[in-house]
């Protein structure tokens, strides 16, 4: 027995036959084209009906990591510090063009560039001498740089910096941004040819931690002991987290995984580890060294009567948003990509003498990705820096008396500054799990270990190592404590750590810092402690990135040695993790 | 081992849905709320209407996945259709779906659903070449 009206229901859709013998192309003897594929034409609805999902989901992406932030940010001020969101309706532009700028310049980056990469990956080995493919590596860590979306920032705020009490900060960050860039640049470079030749040889990351971290540690003492130098430590280890973005990460690992696929030796499951943390830790020790080679070239005293006549002829002529803004920063973008997409032809076409598969998307990809810079940079200036710069200047209403705010101090000094430190704890917790690129290596670590080291533990623990981290960086302006001597024990803890950590525990123990802080993170971290800094008089805001570095490296390392301590206990018969 | 022997599943279609990657487990999910039991999806890499539409093919992904789900002749049309609407294949580029008789499926089937199946007499085609196939529930 069967009703009728389920048959109805089960057919629902209402359909006809046609022969699909129709709809091939029939043999033309006048036109011998005629079997051969015609273009599509596509009326107005049918595109749209294309591009809606098409561009929905990337946006929603982006949208899913900037906006709960932003909300986060905005209630706090309006409930807890009691002040008013300052010119809302600019923030919320901003907001959405960097939402925007980053889903154009992501996709960009995935038609546009990626090819290249995966495309020089494969051939380079074949086509390419060792030393040759080095060099291209090298000069390829130089190019990501510039367009990583992230580094603008850093120039951004050069403006803010007091040149009278962190004079070569000053300088370094407004006359040298150039050689700066250029530098940390190189050293992303150094950093992709060894990771390249760990790659290739199956290298232990190991002694290269140790040999990287020792003379950064060293160097950063020299410069401690100088007190007008000082204030670059922060400048010089947040560069480390500013460089490994969206760009540098990707483009480095898909060339060095072709590489390692076709001449390589190494434990393929691993190999791909260890760039991220050499390229982190290698500009840090440029900039250092630029610091210390500026230290020679000028006195202090030089580059603060310097400033003081820049800044002189600067004042007189106020520039309006818009005379400035569109120009300047579609400049900036095209100066962040031009470079690197030149670099990378030269080497496909000239080098190689390869073609690329789609001339027209790998056009409409680089199109899009400078559009999307351009956007992302307006939406840089005016969103996440705005809104980092106003939390961070009215956050200390919380706990001492400032001219912005009417009612502050609106807590006791005790409270405030609890309230402000778990802000900031609350705030780098939630941005880290929400970062897509911690999902991923979770997902591979939980892989690699074979299930010992799960993905919610790695998210969690990393998440709490960048958390605690943000409220160390935030404290550590609040009250004003020499980041030398935070960063310096910090260091040589995780280095023991290493040294009693399984091979695969230091690989992605190190890199998870460096993955985990992507391009929202990254600009408005560095904005707020700026803001902040310059609100309770501090020298310099800079320093919350690079604790936000250090705090993952901690936590993913302890939890590693745990979970090993507990299999040892447990089940000393199937120790998992005792491979490397 | 004695006592094994194998039971054919007749009367069987399979369906094949090829979509842009990622947007398989949407059609999967619709698939199972109408009664598929189970689908295999490989990774795959496809041509077709994309390669025609100049630079808006872009926005279809080069890289699809392909859902295979072997459902019965009854429920073939439902799971076919269902699939069709979450798969948004009346939208251009989205993907094509077919489906195809099946000769026989062989599996793992627990003995309680064995024993409350009846037995179909062997007439279709499958079973000329070997007539005595057909015992699925005859045991003990």
């Amino acid at each position: 027995m069967l009703r009728y009206s389920s048959v109805l229901r089960s057919n629902a859709l209402r359909h006809r036959e046609i022969s699909y013998n129709q709809l091939t192309p029939k043999p033309d003897a006048d036109n011998p084209e005629a079997l051969k594929p015609q273009k599509l034409k596509l009326g107005v609805r049918r595109v749209m009906e294309i591009l809606m999902p098409y561009s929905g989901v990337r946006v929603f992406e982006q949208m899913r990591a900037v906006v709960p932030l932003a909300i986060y940010l905005v209630l706090f001020q309006l409930i807890i510090l009691r002040q008013p969101i300052d010119s809302i309706l600019l923030l919320v532009g901003g907001l959405t063009a960097v939402i925007v700028g980053l889903a154009l310049f992501m996709e960009g980056l995935n038609v546009g560039l990626m090819p290249f990469g995966t495309l020089i990956g494969d051939k380079l080995p074949r086509k390419a001498s060792m030393p040759v493919m080095l060099i291209i590596i090298a000069m390829l860590g130089v190019g990501v740089t510039f367009a990583e979306p992230a580094i603008g920032a850093l120039q951004a705020f050069g403006a803010s910096v007091d040149v009278a009490r962190a004079p070569y900060l000053y300088e370094i960050l407004n006359n040298w941004t150039m050689p700066l860039v250029l530098l940390v640049g190189a050293g992303v470079g150094a950093a992709a040819v060894l990771g390249t030749l760990r790659f290739v040889y199956g290298w232990s990351l190991k002694p290269m931690i140790y040999a990287a971290v020792l003379p950064t540690l060293a160097l950063t003492l020299v410069v401690y002991a100088n007190p007008d130098l000082r204030a670059i430590l922060g400048l010089a280890w947040d560069c480390g987290a500013v460089t490994t973005g969206p760009v540098t990460v990707p483009l480095v690992l898909s060339l060095g995984i072709g590489i390692a696929n076709s001449a390589g030796k190494g434990d393929s499951s691993l190999s791909g580890f260890g760039v991220v943390t050499l390229a982190s830790l290698f500009p840090i020790l440029a900039v250092l060294g630029l610091s210390l080679f500026v230290s020679t070239q000028m006195s202090a005293e030089e580059i603060v009567v310097a400033a003081a006549a820049a800044s002189a002829n600067v004042s007189d002529a106020p520039v309006g948003l818009w005379e400035q803004s569109p120009l300047q920063e579609i400049a900036l973008g095209v100066r962040a990509i031009a470079p690197l997409v030149l670099f990378l032809m030269f080497v496909l076409f000239v080098v190689l003498r390869e073609g690329l598969a789609n001339k027209l998307f790998t056009g409409y990809g680089l199109v899009l990705s400078i559009v999307g810079m351009c956007v992302f940079n307006v939406g840089l200036t005016y969103g996440l820096g705005a809104i980092g710069a106003q939390t961070g200047t009215v956050l200390p209403a919380a706990f001492m008396a400032i001219d912005l705010s009417a009612v502050s101090p609106i807590y006791s000094a005790m409270l405030g500054l609890t309230l402000v430190i778990l802000f900031a704890w609350f705030m780098g917790f939630g941005a880290t799990l929400a970062e897509p690129a911690l999902n991923a290596l979770g997902l591979t670590v939980q892989n690699l270990t074979n299930g010992a080291f799960k993905k919610s533990m790695l998210m969690y623990s990393v998440a709490i190592g960048v958390a605690c981290g943000i409220a160390l960086g935030i404290a550590k302006i609040l009250f004003e404590i020499d980041l030398a001597t935070l960063l310096i024990p910090l260091y040589l803890f995780a280095l023991l750590l290493t040294f009693f950590s399984t091979e695969e525990f230091v690989n992605v123990a190190w890199d998870s810092a460096g993955v985990t802080t992507g391009p929202v993170t990254v600009p408005l971290v560095l904005a707020m402690g700026l803001g902040l800094g310059n609100a309770v008089g501090a020298v310099e805001g800079f320093g919350i990135l690079s604790m936000a570095s250090i705090g993952p490296i901690i936590a993913v390392l302890s939890m590693g040695l745990i979970i090993r301590f507990r299999q040892s206990r447990g089940a000393p018969a199937t120790t998992q993790t005792k491979g490397g | 081992m004695a006592g094994r022997q194998i039971t054919y599943l007749t009367d069987a279609q399979m369906i094949t849905c090829i979509v842009q990657a990622s947007q398989a487990d949407k059609v999967v999910k619709a698939a199972q709320d109408v009664g598929a039991q189970g689908a295999t999806i490989t990774y795959a890499r496809g041509t077709g209407v994309r390669e025609r539409m100049g630079l808006l093919g872009v926005a279809i992904d080069e890289q699809k996945e392909m859902i295979r789900i072997i459902v019965s002749q009854e429920q073939a049309d439902r799971v076919f259709e269902a699939m069709y609407l979450a798969g948004d294949l009346d939208k251009p580029g989205m993907g094509i779906m077919f489906m195809n008789d099946l000769d026989r499926i062989a599996t793992y089937i627990p003995d309680e659903v064995l024993n409350d199946a009846k037995q179909t007499k062997p007439t279709r085609k499958a079973s000329s070449k070997s007539k005595t196939t057909k015992k699925a529930g005859a045991k003990k």
